[in-house]
Formats: C-alpha cells, structure tokens, sequence
C-alpha cells in the first residue's frame, strides 16, 4: 500500500511553481479562471497530509463560532 | 465533525472504511472545508457488526428523518442500505457501501493510499481515483470540487 505523506522539497517546490504559474492551458490554469485560489492549495500542500485536516478542521470550528455569534445577534 | 473520535472508534472497533468524499479532497491538498464524514465501508458481516457497535454510542440517526419515528441502528439496517446519511452525536456522517465509478470497500483499495491520522492508520482514496468518483458521482457540489482537485493532481505529478 502506498503512503500518502508530505511532499519532498523538491516536490513542493514544483508544485508550487505550478501553482504560482501556471502553464497556458494546464488543469491549473484554467481553476484559476474559474475562480480557484492556488495559493490556498499551495498553502496546503506545504503542511503533510494530518496537519491539513487539523488546519481545515480549525477553519471549520472559526466558521462555526462565527455563524453562532450572528445567530446570537438575530 | 469531530473528525478524531469518530475515526479512533472506528479503528478501536476494527472497522475496514477508508475515507472518501471531502476528507479525502483535504487530505490530498484540498482548502475547501467540509462538515462531513464520508466513509466506505466493507460489507462484510462481521464488519458491518464491528460498524454497528462502534457508532452505536454516538446515537446515530438518518439526517431530516423525523425526531418522533423510531429507527433501530443495527445490523440489519446497514446490510439493507447502500448509503446512509447519518446525524451523530460526532458530527454528519455518510456511510457508503459502493464509491461511485469505483467499486465496494474491498475494489477501491486498489486505488487507496495509507497514512497515519490522529495516531491511527487510515486509508483514503488516492488523487486520480477519488477524481474517478467525483466525476462519476456527478452531483454539481462534486462537480465543483473537480478543477481544485485537477490541479494538485497536476501540481503533484511526478514529471
């Protein structure tokens, strides 16, 4: 079974000069036209795969904190 | 979703599920935040008792079904359901028997990677495979999801 881990320096390097710039007419290129920050992808891809979930479940917690605060303002 | 307990019971009950749905697209590099579990899960009998027991302290009940109307979480339910939207004492959890384009549990882990999540060995759906089942998925939300993921299956490719 293959390992999903945290990308090499290399890796990452690359990926985020995909991301940064990427090439006319790549997968890339064409979610940044549709509105897809890359940088936030490239902010993930710098972390391994545990430390995403824990950043996004963070996110998640603030997102919900928040539409309780706005509940409790109705 | 308390994404850790619900995972810890799982595997201190012996579950065979690998992770599928928005987790997946997180683990892999996604920054879309999702408020769902999505596993599959082997149909297997002895799995599905090992399911049952595991999320049975958790009080888990189909998501909209009325409050008033009894539902009997067991083994029986599972082995008759392919998919169950379930609300939680963890959080919303979607258990399914089948990933679309994919297959059952025991086909989709020719397309799974391992890794290690909150001190337990989990296995998720590889990048080009959980690709495969969005696509074939087709619910617009899924689609959505499609050009974020092609890109860091783009990013990551080894040249």
């Amino acid at each position: 079974m293959r390992k999903l881990e945290a990308l090499s320096e290399n890796a990452l390097r690359r990926a985020r000069a995909h991301l940064q710039s990427p090439p006319v007419g790549s997968k890339a290129a064409a979610a940044r036209d549709f509105g897809i920050d890359l940088s936030l992808l490239a902010e993930q891809l710098a972390l391994d795969p545990a430390a995403r979930v824990e950043r996004m479940l963070g996110m998640a917690d603030s997102a919900e904190a928040m539409a309780g605060r706005a509940q409790k303002r109705k | 979703m308390n994404i850790r307990a619900a995972l810890q019971a799982l595997k201190e009950a012996g579950v065979e599920f690998l992770i599928i749905g928005g987790w997946s697209a997180i683990l892999h590099g996604s920054a879309h935040v999702t408020n769902d579990l999505d596993l599959c899960y082997s149909r297997r009998r002895e799995n599905l008792q090992k399911l049952v027991a595991a999320l049975a302290p958790f009080h888990p009940r189909p998501r909209g079904f009325p409050p008033e109307l009894p539902f009997l979480w067991d083994q029986a339910t599972l082995a008759n359901s392919t998919i169950l939207t379930l609300s939680t004492e963890l959080g919303m959890l979607d258990l399914i028997a089948e990933v679309p384009g994919v297959g059952t549990y025991e086909e989709a882990i020719a397309g799974c990677v391992e890794l290690e999540l909150f001190g337990h060995l989990v296995l998720t759906l590889d990048l080009p495979t959980l690709i495969v089942a969005k696509k074939a998925t087709g619910r617009p939300k899924d689609l959505l999801a499609l050009p974020e993921l092609e890109s860091l299956l783009e990013a990551t490719d080894d040249p």
